[in-house]
């Protein structure tokens, strides 16, 4: 809404709100009004009201709110009149955006105070179920920054950032979102997750380094993935992020110091990863059955018998024909092939 | 929170509105009394009160937009609709010119007066420049040009010193003949004008620009 340049008060041709289309005459009327018309004030607060109102209504879902949003958008937008410029293709337009933007920063700025009022007053309660007001208001809304610049420019930064914001992992693009889009702090956002508040912080650091790195404009050539970049699309250079690094990457894992975000989860450890399965603790995935304190025994002659083959065992104990996995494969293929005829004749008797 | 933001917009417009009459009070005043300072410095004519009825209604008229119509409107005190400003500038224009140019523009035997001479034309050009040219120094200074965000309002400011210069001329003038007062009333009339509202444009954009 404001340009940060010169402090102007812009409105664009894109009207906002319900009811798409601006009544006509706005222009005329906002032009005789700055000039000091008080009818023309009139004619312009009959004309916008209505649609402030249900547009604050919708909002903020509270009728009383909603009348003393609009009488303060009112009172804000004629204290703000002299920095009213348009730029756009449609001055009636430009005219209703330029109030709609006033009522939705100020809805934003209430429902925000409403947010930290109710925590203030019940600091301890989960508000999972609640419904966050903050996340209802619709994201097509032209921000300061989207009305500065053109839709369609602004289309494409909020594509690039909603592709950049898909890659990111889970945990970290929740992070981000109830950070930036829902304004709650680093201490909100770790009572919420019920993680520590310095987790909070270390996925944030996280994820916004990467976004940095992902929404740089694009560079002549990209020396990470060591080929030519003359294109407009700065996701290309998505080798960036985990695999960005200062330093040459090492070619063997024991001796990184740190693994690569995306292998974190199982594998994640601050020492390096033994490669001899037998020196490891069992990962979670193979906790269970195998899931023993000491490890696991090379040979199978020195360890217990599973369930499964002790059953076995019993039933072969049973018969005259030795079971095969009582003695093992390796025991089958060791005997002579006439000597396993033999043994594969019942009537035979005894073990090959 | 039962706060009426229409009543106290309506109310402070109405301040604003209070307070720019004051501050261009001393101002008008001083533009009227430059015409007035000017006759009786140069003299009224003789004929005045021999001139027809209708010439001087017209006159009066021109008195009354140059005055106080065009004024409020180039200010910002009045806010007629766009109808209302286009008759307006058509009336302006049409009384201008037939108070310039007199009564011989539609009567040819209507008495001239004084013989027509080189310098009485430079004598009139003068004194509507001149007196133009006051009022327009009391605009630029009292900061009139730059009341309205667009600059049609300068031009209706211009438009009121043009024709403060053409009547004061007139009220002056005995020669009626369309020889003398085309070229000497009604054209430095139209120079004024454009004089003036090219000053007004350019103050009114400077002033702007440092408000």
């Amino acid at each position: 809404m404001t340009s940060p340049g010169t402090g102007r008060t812009i409105g664009t041709g894109r009207a906002s709100g319900p009811g798409r289309g601006a009544p006509p005459g706005l222009h005329a009327l906002m032009d005789r009004y700055l000039d000091g018309d008080a009818r023309a004030f009139a004619a312009l607060h009959a004309a916008l009201v209505p649609r402030l109102t249900a547009f604050l209504v919708h909002l903020v879902r509270d009728t009383a709110a909603a009348d003393d949003l609009v009488q303060a958008t009112w009172l804000k937008a004629h204290l703000a009149r002299a920095r009213f410029q348009v730029q756009g293709t449609s001055p009636d337009g430009a005219v209703q955006a330029w109030y709609f933007t006033i009522a939705r920063n100020l809805a934003v700025d209430w429902l925000r105070a409403q947010v930290r009022e109710r925590r203030r007053r019940e600091p301890g309660a989960g508000d999972a179920d609640d419904r966050d007001p903050l996340a209802e208001i619709p994201s097509d809304l032209p921000t300061a920054e989207e009305l500065e610049i053109g839709e369609a420019e602004a289309q494409e930064i909020t594509s690039r950032i909603r592709d950049a914001l898909a890659q990111l992992p889970a945990g970290q693009r929740e992070i981000v979102e109830l950070h930036k889009f829902q304004g709650l702090s680093m201490a909100e956002i770790a009572a919420r997750l019920r993680i520590r508040e310095g987790a909070v912080r270390v996925r944030a650091h996280r994820a916004y380094k990467a976004l940095a790195q992902w929404l740089t404009p694009p560079c002549e050539s990209c020396s990470c993935c060591s080929r030519e970049v003359g294109h407009d699309d700065a996701l290309s250079c998505r080798r960036r992020g985990s695999r960005s690094r200062r330093e040459p990457r090492s070619r063997h894992r024991s001796c990184r110091r740190e693994p690569c975000p995306r292998r974190r989860g199982f594998g994640s450890r601050r020492e390096p990863r033994s490669r001899h399965r037998s020196c490891r603790e069992p990962s979670p995935r193979h906790r269970g059955s195998r899931s023993r304190r000491e490890p696991r025994l090379h040979h199978r002659s020195c360890r217990e018998p599973s369930p499964r083959q002790r059953e076995s065992r019993s039933n072969a104990a049973g018969r005259d024909r030795p079971h095969p996995h009582a003695l093992g494969s390796r025991a089958i293929l060791r005997t002579h092939p006439d000597e396993r005829a033999g043994a594969r004749d019942p009537a035979s008797g005894g073990r090959a | 929170m039962t706060i009426d933001a229409k009543a106290l917009i309506a109310d402070d417009l109405g301040e604003r509105r209070r307070e720019r009459l004051q501050h261009f009070r001393p101002a008008w005043l001083l533009a009227v009394a430059i015409p007035v300072v000017g006759l009786l410095a140069t003299g009224a004519r003789d004929d005045f009160w021999a001139q027809p009825t209708w010439i001087l209604v017209l006159q009066a008229l021109v008195w009354g937009l140059a005055l106080f119509a065009l004024p409020a409107l180039g200010l910002g005190l009045w806010f007629p609709g766009r109808a209302a400003r286009v008759v307006l500038g058509l009336v302006a224009a049409a009384v201008a010119v037939a108070v310039a140019a007199g009564p011989a523009l539609f009567d040819r035997s209507y008495p001239t007066g004084l013989e027509d001479h080189p310098i009485y034309q430079f004598g009139c050009a003068s004194l509507t420049l001149g007196a133009g040219a006051l009022v327009l120094a009391v605009c630029a200074l009292s900061g009139a040009f730059a009341q309205r965000r667009r600059s049609a309002g300068a031009l209706w400011l211009a438009a009121a010193i043009a024709l403060i210069g053409i009547d004061t001329t007139t009220w002056h003038c005995v020669i009626t003949g369309l020889d003398h007062t085309l070229p000497s009333h009604l054209g430095a009339g139209v120079l004024m004008l454009l004089a003036a509202g090219l000053v007004g444009a350019v103050l009114h954009r400077r002033q702007r620009q440092a408000g």
